[in-house]
């Protein structure tokens, strides 16, 4: 497919640029990753909590290797002169950051499967060759996997933008900026609730509320609920992928 | 249809062009420059004169204020692939990846259509560059030669070169001149932003002089010299038609008005140093052509 935006060789040459250029960082990342796993399943065979060590240890991988991989994603944009290579590189704006973002996203969820899934066969054998103990295998295809991979998708677009608009530790200030607004939230909420119950002393035993009132209020807790669940998972990433494109396009040096 | 053939030829068109930066202020305000193909155009000027911003507007690293700068038709800012694939830039720094020459060609030769890879090996060889090594363990002249001959070989019908000489040594210095010579052709804009002058004598076909963020001149080479002629003289007061003298080393080299048809070389730095203190009188001798030719 070749349109004026959207040439799928460019984008296949942009991918081959980040493999052939990153491929011994990640390769010694996915290294040091698998080594400090492989202590770990042999420090805990023993222990009944081998049993649940993929469903502790796949989400961390997976979010927080994940989140660093994401927040270095545009680093090129913020290293001079290494942003003037990239920006003049003979690909539309829509290609670079489609490379970028299937990088992090669905190419970075399909490395960690296939990756953990590996190390999970790495650690049976191991620690059936050193302790005798047969250790669980990860599967791939567990619901709770695929649930924890949705809100890696979801969540990682914000890291993704982060890395495009942040010059520098894109991270931790991704992490406080989303701090500061789920306090502003909270804060948000905590009003909300102070205006409705004004009425009623904190101290009150006698905390009684009206029938029709407490149903009336229960509709409009779901109602909010079920608003915030659609924007978090139909909303979040579409929007968080549209400002890094933006951004992106409208970067200089 | 390529689109050299789309836009008709014309390669760069800057019109009304205004930029500056947040806290240095305007620097470029209506400016305007058409850039001719076919020949090695150098942008000379004082430090700050906006030579580097020029070029990497031109190359879309820089969205212009207001005005247009287009590259075959496009504005640059929109960094269309197309044109960007017509449009090689080397900054005086630039980075290249930790990676050997090969992996770069496999990586990045691609995104240019007409790569030629015979000719990028004869440019290796020419330089004198090491393959078996990564990019990041050359010399600082080594990268950029690499550079250069990926550039070229690219056959970009632009080539952007900024400080082009600086950290090459002497011998490379003369290869780059005589390479980038051989690469001129009729549909290639080749413009060079120099401080060194005298490592670009004998080279440059035309000559751009940026000013306080304006085009102060821009003559062709044949056109300065059939126009101007350096002498040397021991007291430049007994020479008609004086333009510009300065003092050198047993007397004042004196630029003058070429009435004669002289056969001269013109001393770049000299030439510069004129136009920044007497541009008047510069302007009033070029214009005479201009006027010949109205009339």
């Amino acid at each position: 497919m070749k349109t004026k935006h959207l040439d799928f060789l460019r984008l296949f040459n942009l991918i081959k640029i980040e493999i052939i250029t990153n491929y011994r960082t990640l390769l010694l990342g996915a290294g040091a990753i698998t080594g400090v796993l492989l202590f770990l399943s042999l420090a805990t065979v023993r222990s009944s909590f081998s049993w649940n060590f993929h469903d502790t240890f796949y989400p961390f991988v997976l979010f927080f290797v994940g989140y660093i991989f994401t927040s270095t994603a545009f680093k090129e944009l913020h290293q001079y002169p290494r942003n003037y290579s990239y920006l003049t590189l003979p690909a539309s704006i829509l290609e670079k950051f489609l490379t970028k973002f299937l990088l992090t996203s669905a190419g970075f969820i399909i490395i960690t499967l296939i990756g953990y899934f590996v190390f999970s066969i790495l650690a049976a054998v191991l620690t059936n060759l050193v302790f005798g103990r047969s250790f669980p295998l990860f599967d791939p295809f567990n619901s709770d996997v695929w649930t924890v991979i949705k809100v890696y998708f979801i969540t990682q677009s914000i890291f993704l933008f982060g890395s495009v608009y942040f010059k520098s530790h894109s991270l931790l200030k991704v992490l406080l900026s989303s701090f500061l607004f789920s306090l502003f939230i909270s804060l948000l909420f905590l009003l909300t609730f102070k205006i409705v119950f004004h009425s009623y002393s904190m101290y009150e035993l006698n905390f009684s509320v009206d029938r029709y009132e407490f149903y009336q209020m229960e509709s409009l807790g779901r109602a909010i609920a079920t608003v915030s669940k659609a924007i978090f998972h139909y909303m979040l990433a579409p929007y968080f992928w549209v400002l890094t494109f933006l951004r992106l396009k409208e970067t200089e040096v | 249809m390529s689109l050299i053939h789309y836009y008709g030829g014309k390669m760069i068109e800057i019109k009304g062009l205004s930029f500056g930066y947040r806290k240095k202020g305007k620097l470029f305000q209506n400016l305007s420059l058409d850039i001719k193909p076919g020949r090695i155009s150098g942008l000379l000027g004082k430090n700050g004169a906006g030579k580097t911003t020029l070029l990497k507007i031109i190359c879309g690293l820089l969205f212009p204020h207001s005005g247009e700068c287009k590259v075959f038709g496009v504005d640059s800012y929109r960094r269309c692939p197309e044109s960007l694939g017509e449009i090689f830039f080397i900054p005086e720094e630039f980075y290249l990846p930790s990676i050997t020459p090969k992996e770069y060609i496999n990586a990045f030769a691609p995104f240019y259509g007409r790569f030629d890879i015979v000719k990028f090996n004869e440019y290796l060889k020419t330089f004198e560059i090491p393959l078996g090594v990564r990019l990041t363990s050359m010399s600082y002249g080594q990268k950029k030669k690499f550079l250069l001959a990926f550039g070229l070989a690219t056959a970009c019908k632009i080539l952007l070169l900024d400080e082009p000489t600086n950290g090459l040594d002497i011998p490379s210095k003369s290869q780059f001149r005589k390479t980038l010579a051989s690469a001129v052709t009729d549909d290639r804009v080749i413009l060079v932003s120099t401080h060194q002058v005298r490592d670009m004598e004998n080279l440059l076909d035309s000559i751009i002089i940026l000013d306080n963020g304006e085009i102060i001149f821009q003559q062709e080479m044949d056109s300065i010299l059939s126009k101007l002629s350096v002498k040397l003289a021991s007291d430049p007061s007994y020479i008609e038609d004086v333009i510009y003298f300065e003092k050198t080393l047993g007397g004042y080299a004196v630029l003058t008005e070429n009435r004669g048809e002289e056969d001269t070389k013109i001393d770049l730095e000299l030439l510069f140093n004129a136009i920044i203190n007497n541009k008047e009188r510069l302007y009033e001798i070029f214009s005479k052509e201009v006027l010949a030719h109205e009339n």
